[in-house]
């Protein structure tokens, strides 16, 4: 019956966040106005900033799980870390690769090394990272230990990223104070309703990647049990 | 029909972003599809794998009541 209330939960979360993803294109493409510079491509700054916003987000999650598992020493908060930091690695890797299509007929060039591209490239690379050392240890605890510190370690990248358009001198626009572009109303809508559409998408992708973990601890628990030769 | 007046130009311009869009969207299906279905064929792995092995273990443990008098 639990189980059946949790499927029942995850098939709502999937319609409500498929559905609010599907709002959300409408209105970047009928509700959003054209903006005036840079015409119809302006568009892809809707899911771009939303897909970076969901790659830090998911990066915040990693480093709280990465905390409580060194605090608590639960696998429960180690599952929680390695399925936000896959989440997160994607949708980082989309805001990069949107970013480059934005900025070919924006500035001419689709890379520049500039501090907020230069340290978003860093990031995704430290985040490959945190998935190969997972793969490379055998043991669960030292996996786990390992995973938690450099999780930790690798969030200072969040915050670098954030504040790098105002530490130092960029050409990436500003979302907050809407430098480097004319925003209007309608636009700000559009754009708060792509974040929460994609953060629910997020919470919907976690649930199953926590569910896709658990399942593969089952599996060990049973190849265990199997191999003493116990079966109750 | 060719066109050479300036709003012929401001159109290509138009048309050449358009596809920059279309692939910034693409990409983001793509990824978002991609991970979707990564995890969901993981997932029945898993399930087949727990499944096989349960079933081999039922099998042992049925094999070894019978063995015993």
């Amino acid at each position: 019956m639990e189980k059946l209330e949790q499927d029942r939960l995850g098939i709502v979360l999937i319609g409500l966040s498929c559905g609010a993803v599907l709002v959300a294109l409408g209105m970047v493409f009928l509700y959003a106005p054209r903006e005036s510079t840079m015409g119809d491509v302006q568009r892809i700054f809707y899911f771009h900033v939303a897909s970076a916003w969901v790659g830090f987000f998911a990066f915040f999650v990693t480093f709280i799980g990465g905390i409580g598992y060194l605090a608590r020493g639960t696998r429960r908060w180690d599952i929680l870390a390695v399925s936000s930091a896959e989440i997160g690695l994607t949708f980082i890797t989309m805001a990069l690769i949107t970013g480059a299509l934005w900025a070919k007929p924006a500035w001419g060039t689709y890379w520049t090394w500039e501090p907020r591209l230069t340290i978003s490239a860093v990031q995704m690379l430290i985040y490959v990272a945190y998935v190969m050392l997972r793969t490379a240890i055998e043991s669960p605890e030292r996996k786990a230990r390992f995973a938690a510190v450099y999780g930790i370690a690798a969030f200072v990248t969040v915050p670098l990223s954030w504040f790098a358009i105002r530490w130092w001198r960029t050409i990436h626009p500003d979302v907050l104070t809407g430098e480097g572009m004319a925003i209007t109303p309608r636009m700000v809508h559009t754009l708060l309703f792509s974040i929460a559409a994609f953060t629910s998408l997020y919470v919907t992708l976690l649930r199953q990647r926590m569910r896709l973990e658990r399942t593969a601890d089952a599996l060990l628990q049973l190849r265990m049990r199997k191999g003493r030769g116990r079966y109750e | 029909m060719p066109c050479f007046n300036s709003a012929c130009a401001k159109v290509e311009v138009d048309m050449n972003n358009l596809s920059y869009l279309v692939a910034a969207y693409g990409v983001f299906w793509g990824l978002t599809f991609a991970l979707v279905i990564s995890i969901w064929v993981r997932q029945r792995r898993l399930e087949r794998d727990i499944a096989t092995l349960a079933a081999q273990m039922e099998e042992r443990q049925k094999g070894s009541e019978q063995a015993e008098p």
